[in-house]
């Protein structure tokens, strides 16, 4: 397709931004909601649930050697069945890129910019991810590069500047209702992002040295899931969890209460810039797998035709997706798992079953 | 001179070999000279040989000709009795007391060097001619730099005579590795352009890529080396420049150390050097000569400036037009206050502002001296006290708008300081539209066109992205110079080294 590569440090960060982007809006609510108190031990079972499954991608990853999802799937399993099964996980990434950039929307209409409509807003994020997409994934991973130390500074500055506001009261009892509603709540992280990040095996190929980038996927998850763990628990020791669960974007919250020396206030922009920066990455990654997915579906030389064709189409079905956040938040907590399940652990386990046998089979003849 | 629909094609006669008739062929090059005023034909008689000299007057040394020339041939020639069949060879050989002698043979060659000054020396029935360098003429001399002044560190600056230019930068740089490649461009104009580089430092591609883009170019003329940025610049639709240009023969000196390729061009100080990458922009020749701590936080303070100049408008125009909420709530009401008697909205305020400084900037560049004072006086009371005065901008408005022109001069090199005027006016575009979300986006946008340029190859935000942790060492913090241990490893793969650690003092 592209003979574009990126260096195992820049997939990190991708994936880093991916792990954070647009979980950090919609993870701390639900979470909180069923686990309340105990939502960061929810978190940190899900990264070490999480650590398996990208173990289970990277192995895929190193056994369909250079090709991606959808190509390995055409090569075990032949040009149709091949096609059935890469038909369900494009549509999957399809649709998640335009929930993403739902997301977003939703945030900035309700809370930055209220008299803004929907469509603009979108338009003018979608316009930006398109010129990436465009440009490549190599400039992508370069600007990862650039965005990663103002990402780290501002998080920075989010948790020393709250860390006044903090009162550890807000994590007792711990364990108060018993083991299983925080075991359960586990499941809203692993659905997003972590059987999310299937969607990366359609950038695997490109990264250079293999053994550097598995580590660097789950040392980028581990961080990106920490990050995730952090703000959650702020939230928690800062607002407490009823009030966590009574906001929609509860660490936006956080940063309005930050005030330092009665002259630093209202510093919300920051937490702000944080999400569109992470959001942005992960929406660019899923937009270039889905448009690269297409033309590999397709079986086109160049996926850069298919930029703008499907960018349309991408910002009509953010629209048309969900009518309210009450919608998407029912959605993400009772059907999404599911969803992200079949397509993020059941279709790669087929996937791995059949790349185990095409290799037995190819030992055999040998 | 008969008139040419394609411009790029020399006269006819040009290429055709020497006459050998003395007299044809000097009339052949009037004609083709169109009897200029200031080509001077000096007729003599060596032995029974008739010959004649020709240079142009204003470009030759005239000493030089009358000392070593025609003191030579018409005084000493007669007394050594020589026969005239052997003549040109004895000339040649013996007689012609000049450094630098160059045998022609067709007419083309014949004006390239008679028109650059030399004296071109013909003898009746020999179809070759001498040319001897006899140039010189008036040129400004080395002199301060004007539009890069320092406080510590060389101050001469190039000149616009190439050979001079290039004289600056063997005496810096004294090793057998500098190489000086020349060529000329332009049809017309001939222009002598030198492309310098240290063999074995410099990346070959690079080299390579530099003197295949330079052979490419076909044009009339060339008479700056702006001319031949916009031919072999990447990036050609982009407003960040890719190439570097500077008159310091430190910076450029400094520039080939690092294994960077410098292209001097005749008749103009600014030379160019590539590959040029963004970081470059930001560090001035001073930063070296200065102490690392200083040269660090100025660094520093240059980016921060960046930052001010880009974004400081278009942020006044979104926190005063969509997020009130997050100004301090005392701030706001100062502002408020202030915007009370405004009849514009903040974008139209800014706009009127920005256009204004742009305008005074202009104005003061074109201006001459004298006059521009009382353009300075007219921009500084009347434009900004009576404007707020008046009523029509707010204070806070005017003192936007003077740091941001003040930061847009901290930045070194004044071709980063384009793209950054005029990308201000699409961020206070977006500011306007979409606030805050506008101008991050814009930003996410910059920095992804950002990363897609290359210069002569070379990513052209490295080292920073990719990301090169050996060459963090002189991007934002200038390690002391002994810490500088290797070269750039985006402009220099090959001889790394560049200092023994163990040459500090402890």
């Amino acid at each position: 397709m592209d003979n574009q590569t990126i260096s195992p440090r820049q997939f990190m960060f991708l994936v880093i931004f991916f792990t954070i982007g647009s979980s950090i809006l919609i993870v701390p609510g639900p979470v909180t909601e069923q686990a309340k108190q105990d939502s960061w031990m929810s978190i940190l079972l899900s990264i070490l649930i999480g650590v398996a499954i990208i173990i289970l991608y990277n192995k895929i990853g190193e056994l369909s050697a250079g090709k991606t999802f959808i190509e390995a799937f055409n090569d075990v399993f032949g040009n149709w069945v091949g096609r059935l099964f890469s038909s369900f996980y494009l549509v999957f990434v399809y649709i998640l890129a335009a929930l993403v950039l739902r997301n977003i929307g939703d945030f900035m209409t309700s809370q930055i910019m209220p008299a803004t409509p929907l469509q603009f807003t979108h338009i003018l994020f979608f316009v930006v991810v398109l010129g990436g997409t465009f440009l490549g994934i190599e400039v992508i991973g370069r600007s990862s590069e650039i965005f990663m130390p103002w990402m780290i500074l501002l998080l920075l500055f989010l948790f020393l500047f709250s860390s006044p506001q903090i009162s550890m009261d807000n994590f007792k009892p711990i364990l108060g209702d018993g083991v299983s509603p925080m075991l359960s709540a586990s499941k809203v992280m692993i659905s997003s992002p972590i059987l999310e990040m299937v969607a990366l095996l359609m950038i695997f190929p490109y990264v250079k040295e293999l053994k550097q980038t598995k580590k660097g996927w789950i040392i980028g998850s581990v961080i990106g899931g920490s990050v995730l763990l952090g703000i959650t628990s702020l939230c928690i020791l800062v607002l407490g969890s009823d009030l966590t669960i009574m906001n929609t974007y509860p660490t936006y919250r956080i940063g309005e209460k930050i005030s330092v020396a009665g002259f630093l206030e209202g510093l919300e922009i920051f937490i702000a810039i944080i999400w569109m920066m992470t959001i942005f990455f992960k929406l660019i990654v899923l937009y270039y797998a889905s448009t690269v997915g297409f033309a590999q579906f397709l079986s086109l030389d160049d996926y850069r035709p298919l930029v703008l064709p499907l960018g349309m189409g991408t910002i009509i079905l953010s629209i048309i997706s969900y009518p309210d956040v009450a919608y998407f938040e029912s959605f993400v907590g009772e059907i999404w798992f599911s969803y992200a399940l079949s397509i993020g652990f059941i279709l790669p386990l087929i996937l791995l079953a059949g790349l185990l046998i095409k290799k037995k089979i190819k030992q055999k003849g040998a | 001179m008969k008139p040419s629909g394609n411009d790029s094609s020399p006269s006819t006669s040009a290429s055709r070999p020497l006459l050998l008739d003395l007299n044809e062929s000097l009339q052949l090059i009037e004609t083709t000279m169109g009897e200029s005023s200031d080509l001077v034909v000096r007729h003599m008689q060596i032995g029974k040989t008739p010959c004649a000299a020709l240079y142009i007057d204003g470009l030759v040394d005239k000493e030089t000709i009358q000392n070593f020339l025609l003191e030579a041939l018409m005084l000493e020639m007669p007394s050594k009795r020589v026969s005239t069949k052997h003549l040109y060879q004895i000339i040649k050989e013996t007689s012609l007391p000049i450094g630098e002698l160059k045998e022609v043979d067709t007419y083309e060659k014949f004006f390239k060097h008679l028109l650059s000054g030399e004296t071109l020396l013909m003898l009746d029935k020999v179809d070759k001619a001498l040319a001897a360098s006899t140039r010189g003429w008036q040129d400004r001399g080395v002199q301060e730099a004007t539009s890069e002044s320092v406080i510590r560190g060389p101050k001469e600056a190039f000149t616009e005579t190439l050979r001079t230019n290039t004289s600056l930068l063997r005496r810096k740089i004294k090793s057998p590795e500098l190489r000086m490649d020349s060529m000329s461009i332009g049809k017309r104009t001939q222009t002598d352009v030198v492309v310098s580089y240290l063999d074995g430092i410099a990346d070959e591609q690079v080299v390579q890529e530099v003197h295949r883009r330079l052979e490419q170019i076909d044009v009339d003329s060339i008479l700056d080396s702006g001319y031949l940025e916009e031919y072999i610049q990447d990036g050609q639709y982009s407003p960040f420049p890719t190439i570097y240009y500077s008159e310091k023969p430190d910076a450029i000196a400094a520039g080939i150390l690092e294994g960077r390729v410098a292209i001097l061009t005749d008749g103009t100080p600014n030379v160019l050097l590539v590959p040029a990458l963004f970081v470059n922009f930001f560090q001035s020749s001073e930063d070296y000569y200065q102490r690392a701590d200083i040269g660090t936080l100025i660094r520093i303070l240059r980016l921060a400036c960046f930052n001010i100049a880009l974004f400081m408008p278009s942020l006044y125009i979104a926190f005063t037009t969509f997020h009130q909420e997050m100004i301090p709530s005392s701030l706001l009401i100062s502002l408020a206050a202030q915007r009370e008697g405004v009849p514009f909205p903040a974008f139209v305020e800014a706009m009127i502002m920005e256009l204004t400084f742009e305008i005074l900037r202009e104005a003061g560049v074109r201006l001459p001296k004298p006059v521009g004072s009382a353009v300075s006086i007219v921009g500084a009371l009347v434009l900004g006290q009576s404007a707020v005065q008046a009523g029509l901008v707010s204070p806070a408005m005017v003192i936007v708008v003077a740091l941001t022109a003040i930061s847009s001069f901290v930045l070194p090199s004044y071709n980063i300081a384009i793209p950054v005027r005029m990308l201000r006016f699409t961020f206070m575009i977006l500011a306007a539209t979409f606030g805050l979300y506008g101008i991050i986006l814009g930003l996410i946008g910059m920095v992804l066109h950002l990363c897609s340029l290359r210069s002569f190859g070379v990513p052209y935000m490295s080292p920073l992205a990719p990301f090169v942790p050996k060459d963090q060492k002189d991007v934002l913090v200038r390690f002391p110079r002994w810490g500088l241990f290797s070269r750039p490893t985006s402009t220099s793969k090959q001889n790394e080294t560049r200092t023994n650690p163990t040459s500090k003092e402890s």
